[in-house]
């Protein structure tokens, strides 16, 4: 084997320690979930990590930078910052602000539905065909934040063989149904994300906000 | 996603490994990298902290330190001393240590 697929073959080795700890983190979640001021001191950690990161290795890097690699490292840096700048305000389009969504697994469940039917009201939710992108922004928050396939396998199934339950509410040209997703077999897609919202009450309560546009 | 991480880093590597650590295609990339990392800090991380007033403690806000001071200590340890052969990996020599994190 060459040096260079060894080398290889250590990088991935190394890229397969976040990997697996995203994993075990996924499933850690099921199980327990941390509260707040963990959830921030842990952020907080997080941000100072990267930022060691971001001086003691990257911007050394940069110091080399001579002549007209000074145009290069400028170029590359405004790129970044557009890059993540456009990304910012690009991804929102499509999956819906996800600060938003996570803040909701926060809140009680009559909170929850509260704000989604407030929110409803001012949201501008472009929607063509049959396809239910509050439920496709979910599922894909879902399998952000989990890291699992299972809710992949569940999106799957859903589509087949899906029914909602009722709890909805007009507003505007939409009709915004929150409530939770079944799959025909009785199994309830999700059920973690909002302990104890029952719409109707069944096992495994998960919310999921659906637009529908009115006829 | 977790599958994502390991694969593109061994692509990452790949392709930055063909390139001079001093040319100009080298440093836009890490260049570009920086910026999405104070991104990542600025506008993420930190946004997310301060959004929420209940976690204005002082043990929480000096976990950026703490997360600051574990990096510094992970990259001081594993920055060996070329000068020596030891391989202790607690061992530092200031010219050497200086020479390397300085390029």
């Amino acid at each position: 084997m060459s040096e260079s697929w060894k080398a290889l073959g250590e990088v991935f080795g190394i890229c397969l320690l976040p990997a697996v700890a995203m994993a075990a983190g996924s499933v850690l979640v099921q199980y327990y979930r941390p509260g707040r001021l963990l959830s921030t001191a842990l952020e907080q950690f997080a941000a100072g990590v990267v930022l060691g990161a971001l001086g003691l290795d990257l911007l050394s890097m940069l110091s080399t930078a001579h002549g007209l690699t000074i145009i290069a490292v400028n170029a590359g840096f405004i790129s970044g910052v557009i890059f993540m700048f456009l990304m910012g305000r690009v991804v929102p389009l499509f999956i819906g602000d996800p600060g938003d969504i996570l803040d909701l697994h926060e809140l009680q469940p009559l909170q929850v539905r509260e704000k989604l039917i407030d929110a409803s009201e001012t949201l501008d939710i472009k929607i063509s065909g049959p396809i239910p992108m509050g439920f496709v922004a979910s599922v894909m928050i879902n399998s952000v934040i989990d890291g699992t396939h299972r809710s992949i396998i569940a999106f799957e199934e859903l589509l087949l063989t899906s029914r909602v339950h009722n709890c909805h509410r007009l507003a505007g040209r939409y009709r915004v149904r929150v409530g939770q997703w079944c799959l025909g077999n009785g199994h309830c897609f999700g059920g973690r994300n909002v302990p104890g919202m029952h719409c109707p009450a069944t096992a495994n309560p998960h919310l999921l906000l659906i637009w529908q546009p009115l006829s | 996603m977790p599958v994502g991480i390991p694969i593109s880093g061994a692509l990452g590597s790949a392709l930055l490994v063909q390139l001079n650590p001093e040319g100009s295609m080298f440093l836009c990339i890490i260049a570009f990298g920086s910026a999405s990392l104070i991104y990542l800090i600025t506008n993420e991380l930190l946004t997310a902290v301060h959004m929420n007033p209940d976690c204005d403690r002082w043990f929480i806000s000096v976990q950026l330190f703490v997360g600051f001071w574990v990096t510094m200590l992970l990259k001081v340890r594993t920055v060996r001393c070329p000068s020596c052969t030891c391989g202790c990996l607690t061992h530092t020599h200031q010219p050497a240590l200086l020479q390397q994190l300085g390029g």
